[in-house]
């Protein structure tokens, strides 16, 4: 943009047939003034705009995105569309929050027929207010191929999110106060972030890791989450195997598996023996493991997820277990436990970023006299206060 | 090694083995049992072994890493015989003067050995330390007296005595019977009769029969039968084949924990030498029959201790129970008949056989007969392993040798059988340790742990820490158990953080009634005991919880 | 159990009703051959019994002991008593069925059961979860089509159900006969998941520098 010119904002609208395309037609015939930024998609209801749509625009560099329908109640189908545009412009409004565009890019508004000055109005407040925003992206501080990531990472999702909108998000009575008080509670906060708000940091993960190659620390970087969130979202890759890593020694996973081949329930030993061996089950080791003993793999991916034991990501180079067993519970491991994670930043069954802890707690041992203890590498260190932890763990690198 | 081919081989190598050890040659035990070893035992043990060499004393001194002595409390123990004096606490730097002192002069070394916390009375032998005085060490006696990787030192306390009186001067039925009059109950929480079980499996239609040791010892705060299992494996091998023989199985197994390396290691090893003794494998003791064993690993979940879990877990299948319409000693394992019994109910065998049912039963109480060991732990001053007779007072256990709770607080409960047991009072301690009464107290023995808590402790937070637990370590499969236990843990987790209403108990009530009708197995049935048990005697601190919620509301009314 | 030649037709009581069953039968297939209903919610006749949602579960009695069991999986045997309704029955039922509702209230199989038992859709706080577990999806996969494309994960309060990218890529298009048995939508909440982030023609294997 030459210096001088001014932001011109870039606005699409989608139009109800029946009500907001009338009004803003009665607008523009009544000559009443608003800024002509806009352009028009018309629909035949609200309810047909899906997200998809919506990130679409965005996509292509539009700054707002405006749905003009008609009044709650008013709808010409009996499926009352409105109401889904209402549903589906709150949870859209929370994915841009999600990525980090300010969700007033988005505005939802009824207009019927008859309201061609409400449609002037809505618009002389819209497209200023958007041209405070700034361009899309410039103004949140989002550079362009972030923005574009982000973006393409939440349309990938659209056809899932749609699924949980439909069984999850649902508001059961179809009032305005309601919809309202649903989608502003706690509640979908935290149904949100559990059903979306994860998969979507997942997503985003994925994406980077198919451009090139980087490490749990980079990606905490880039993506500005904690070292502690970016361990927990590589388990859920791993676990949906979308997590490809370094090649491994075949030949000592095959000797493994012949060793035991033939033998009653070998599958659960083999296993047992490669993560004891390897400190971790690769993808390819999965694999092979299901060709060699022909075993179907979801049978594996169940006795590999059954219990902590097993590792789907490379465990960091030293485990660090604490006891959470009865006794040790009494004594104080709670305390000792926080006193673990706050010194290494992670959670149980997470690594940090440079791979030198990786946590986990463990169940009773059955050394209770040593209460509260930590185990570093399967060595035990017992009657550990939170105090003196620090002191044991200085001793790894 | 010779392979012994009949009874008296037996007796001729046990002689053997007898003649070239000399009861006054200096022998010093060291625990290398799972407690200790977070003490540096291991130090301790090289050590010894670098002042033995050092002062070549190889010939003249025996060391031997054994199993855990019980008392891990006041870990590393060392034993020294024959005077068997007995030393806590002893770290490498005592090594030298111990064994210049008390190895080779005899000289007991006063600061070594135990001194009673209250009165300071010293006891320089195992027998005159109170935690030692009243048990009755049956099963885990001989810890203390043998490397568990070292059958010579089985057979030398006697080992394999029973299982060669079994398979070459008993039939099938006869040991049957003897384990029947014995009256022997299962170890592992339900209390159920060994010797139905056997004989179910032993009638039920097939030829192919496994029998099982259930070594999991997946209940909280319980680590006894790792102490029978890695500190004397034999005397379970032994009760095992004796089972086998008795049901009529040729093949078992032996399912423990992976993550205790030292389980593995030993039975292994105890495997292999019984193989090359002839005591395992074809033909045991030249008597026809046959008998293998297998180890497996347990993944590390809870539930897979559950019998018909551990069986799914041993096909190489996720351990998942399955409902028992058909009880699993009649169809098990790959839908053959399998009788499964805790590590300490076959590490019984042994003595009964060799014994007698009468001599067996003249120790216990009326329904609970033979001794149990208990595994001691939470605010108490000596944790550990003890064995004691049937009908024992929880009193006698938690203050005679225990030595009651530390820090000069009081007691406020003993919780037993871990997360699916159940807590009784300061009131009920005189109650007798018994199968039966302890379950019509709602507290259950369980596999034998017992977590004695102190004033301080919540009832409403231990309780939820038990269903935490069992919201991880259940399989998930059923409804009631999965939702139930989610439910309680939250309205729990409610209370304890302030934040009860008005009847959550009563709600709390209602889940563990369906919980406890409509599981499937026993994980899910009795997931609500340890809730039952603190509302019947600890319902005041619910309702406090829940009442200081309600008084905090209203004043925020105001 | 087997030693003895047992006729194959054993009589059992349903609600106060004779029923002619023959040995093998579960309790469920009894009283659905005399039109007896029992409400189910993880059976399906083409799978093995799962006995997973229990709310199948009856009052057996068996030599004058009562007890709880899952009809789709209990084995009849002679002289049998059982009743299908009943007040702890009842209570189970209702229970269940709020225990699910609270992961998926718009069920339509769970919403016209929490009619006939008085369920309340609210009883307790919302999960974001609205799979049920019931592993229809599961067993059909593996148990009719053989291909396990779709398995279960973890355990405990954390049991999902997972898709295996590489077998639901090469499969699922073409099948999707599991899609139906799904009680509620999660099924294909799920798919379409496994869909976008792994089927995708960038779905080169993604790697994690060590
Ligand atoms: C969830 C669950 C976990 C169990 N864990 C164990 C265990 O770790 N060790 C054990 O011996 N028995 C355990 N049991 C009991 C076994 O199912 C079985 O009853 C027992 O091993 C039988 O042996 P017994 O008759 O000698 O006691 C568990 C039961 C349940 C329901
Ligand atoms: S009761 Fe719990 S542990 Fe047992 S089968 Fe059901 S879900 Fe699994
Ligand atoms: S481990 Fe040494 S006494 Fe128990
Ligand atoms: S139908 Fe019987 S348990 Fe689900």
């Amino acid at each position: 943009m030459a210096a001088g010119h001014t932001f011109e904002p870039r606005i699409l609208g989608f139009l109800c047939n029946w009500c907001c395309y009338a009004g803003a037609d009665l607008a523009g015939v009544s000559r009443y003034q608003y800024p002509p930024n806009i352009r028009v998609i018309r629909l035949m209801c609200s309810g047909r705009v899906d997200p998809a749509f919506i990130l679409r625009a965005f996509l292509n560099g539009t700054d707002g995105v405006f749905i003009g329908g008609c009044w709650l109640g008013e709808c010409h189908y009996i499926t009352e569309g409105n109401y889904d545009a209402l549903s589906m412009v709150y949870i859209c409004k929370k994915l841009l929050e999600h990525i980090g565009l300010n969700p007033e890019r988005l505005r939802l508004e009824w207009v019927s027929a008859g309201e061609g000055i409400r449609f002037a109005n809505i618009m002389n407040e819209f497209v200023p207010g958007i041209e405070k925003l700034g361009p899309l992206g410039k103004g949140e501080g989002l550079d362009e191929h972030e923005l574009k990531f982000k973006l393409e990472a939440v349309t990938k999702l659209i056809p899932y999110i749609k699924l949980v909108e439909r069984e999850r998000l649902r508001v059961p009575v179809r009032t305005e106060e309601e919809y309202h008080k649903f989608f502003t509670s706690d509640e979908f906060n935290r149904l949100f972030n559990e059903l979306i708000g994860d998969k979507l940091a997942v997503c985003q993960i994925m994406a980077l890791l198919r451009e090139r190659s980087l490490s749990a620390g980079e990606i905490s970087e880039i993506l500005g989450l904690s070292p502690s969130e970016v361990s927990r979202h590589l388990n859920v890759l791993a676990r949906n195997q979308n997590l490809k890593t370094v090649a491994v020694d075949n030949d000592k996973i095959d000797q493994i598996i012949n060793k035991h081949q033939g033998k009653a329930g070998s599958l659960v030993q083999v296993l047992l023996e490669i993560q004891h061996e390897n400190h971790w089950l690769p993808q390819d080791v999965l694999d092979r493991v299901s060709t060699k003993l022909d075993v179907p793999l979801s049978r594996i991916m169940q006795i590999v997820t059954f219990h902590k034991t097993f590792s789907l990501v490379p465990k960091g180079r030293n485990e660090v277990h604490v006891c959470v067993g009865p006794s040790c519970y009494v004594r104080g491991s709670t305390r000792l436990l926080d006193t673990v994670q706050d010194l290494i930043g992670i959670k149980p069954g997470e690594t940090d970023p440079d791979s030198k802890f990786s946590l986990e707690t463990g169940n009773c041992l059955g050394c209770c006299n040593l209460g509260p203890e930590i185990i570093v590498d399967g060595k035990h260190h017992g009657r550990v206060t939170p105090d003196k932890v620090k002191d044991v763990l200085k001793n790894y690198e | 090694m010779p392979r012994i081919n009949s009874a008296s081989e037996l007796e001729e190598l046990r002689k053997g083995v007898l003649s070239k050890r000399d009861p006054d040659k200096p022998c010093i035990a060291i625990c290398a049992g799972m407690g200790c070893l977070g003490l540096s035992n291991g130090r301790v043990i090289s050590a010894f072994e670098k002042e033995i060499n050092k002062k070549d004393l190889k010939t003249k001194v025996d060391i031997r890493a054994t199993g855990c002595h019980g008392y891990c409390e006041k870990g590393p123990m060392v034993l020294i015989y024959p005077e068997e004096i007995c030393y806590v606490e002893v770290t490498p730097k005592d090594v030298p003067e111990i064994v210049s002192q008390t190895v080779l002069r005899k000289k007991v070394i006063d600061r070594l050995i135990y001194a009673d916390p209250d009165t300071g009375e010293k006891a320089a032998h195992q027998a005159e330390i109170p935690f030692y005085k009243n048990q009755m060490r049956h099963l885990i006696g001989n810890n203390a007296k043998i490397d568990p990787r070292s059958i010579d030192d089985y057979l030398a306390v006697g080992g394999y005595s029973a299982l060669s009186k079994s398979l070459l001067k008993m039939s099938p039925e006869q040991i049957l019977e003897e384990i029947k009059k014995a009256e022997l109950r299962g170890r592992g929480g339900g209390g159920f009769p060994a010797g139905r079980k056997w004989e179910t499996a032993r009638n039920a239609p097939g030829k192919e029969k496994y029998v099982i040791v259930n070594g999991h010892e997946g209940e909280l705060g319980a680590f006894m039968d790792r102490a029978i299992l890695s500190g004397n494996p034999h005397s379970v091998l032994e009760g095992l084949i004796i089972g086998a023989y008795a049901i009529g199985s040729h093949q078992g197994f032996i399912y423990t924990r992976h993550d205790t390396p030292q389980l593995k290691n030993n039975i292994d090893m105890a495997l292999t030498q019984a193989e090359e003794y002839g005591l395992l494998g074809e033909n045991i003791l030249g008597s026809g029959f046959d008998f293998h064993v297998e180890v497996h690993l347990d993944i590390g979940i809870f539930v897979s201790g559950e019998s018909s879990a551990l069986m799914r877990s041993i096909e190489g299948n996720p351990p998942e129970p399955r409902p028992k319409y058909i009880r699993t000693s009649v169809s098990g394992i790959w839908g053959k008949p399998s009788a499964l019994n805790n590590v300490e109910t076959w590490a019984n065998v042994p003595l009964i056989i060799d014994k007698g049912s009468e001599w067996y039963t003249s120790t216990g109480t009326e329904r609970s007969k033979g001794t149990k060991l208990v595994s001691l732990s939470g605010n108490i001053v000596n944790t550990g392993v003890a064995e004691v007779p049937f009908g024992t007072t929880v009193r006698e256990i938690v203050f005679g040798i225990g030595g009651g709770i530390p820090n000069g607080k009081k007691i406020k409960a003993v919780h037993f059988g871990g997360p699916m047991g159940g807590s009784i009072p300061e009131s009920l301690l005189d109650t007798p340790l018994d199968f039966d009464e302890l379950a019509k107290l709602g507290a259950p023995i369980g596999a034998g742990s017992m977590l004695v808590l102190d004033e301080d402790t919540s009832m409403v937070d231990i309780t939820r820490y038990f269903l935490d637990f069992l919201s991880n370590e259940s399989c998930g499969k059923c409804v009631p158990c999965r939702e139930g236990i989610r439910q309680m843990l939250r309205i729990l987790t409610n209370i304890r953080d302030g934040k009860g209403r008005e009847g959550d108990i009563e709600l709390l009530e209602e889940i563990s009634e369906v919980t406890g009708a409509a599981s499937l197995c026993a994980l899910g049935k009795t997931a609500a005991d340890p809730l039952l048990s603190t509302l019947r005697y600890f319902r005041d601190e619910y309702e406090a919880n829940i009442a200081k919620m309600k008084r905090s509301a209203e004043k925020r009314e105001l | 159990m087997g030693k003895h030649k047992k006729t194959s037709e054993i009589i059992i009581q349903i609600d106060g009703k004779e029923v002619k069953a023959a040995e093998g039968m579960t309790v469920l297939e009894a009283a659905q051959s005399a039109d007896i209903f029992i409400p189910t919610l993880c059976h399906h006749e083409k799978l093995e019994p799962y006995g997973a949602c229990r709310i199948c579960t009856v009052e057996a009695e068996v030599r004058g002991w009562t007890k709880f069991v899952a009809a789709c999986l209990y084995p009849v045997e002679q002289d049998l008593v059982v009743r299908t309704r009943s007040e702890k029955v009842d209570k189970i039922r209702k229970m269940i069925l709020e225990f699910l509702l609270a992961h998926a209230p718009y069920s339509p199989q769970l919403q016209d059961l929490a009619q006939e038992y008085g369920a309340d859709q609210d009883s307790f706080e919302k999960e974001s979860s609205f799979c049920i577990l019931c592993g229809l999806c599961v067993r059909y996969c593996a148990e009719v089509k053989k291909k396990n494309a779709v398995g279960f994960v973890d355990c405990g309060a954390r049991r999902e159900i997972r898709f295996i990218p590489e077998i639901a890529a090469k499969e699922c298009h073409s099948c999707k006969e599991c899609f139906p048995l799904c009680p509620t939508s999660f099924l294909q909440a799920a798919f379409v998941l496994t869909e976008s982030l792994a089927f995708s023609r960038d779905s080169s294997p993604t790697a994690l520098k060590k």
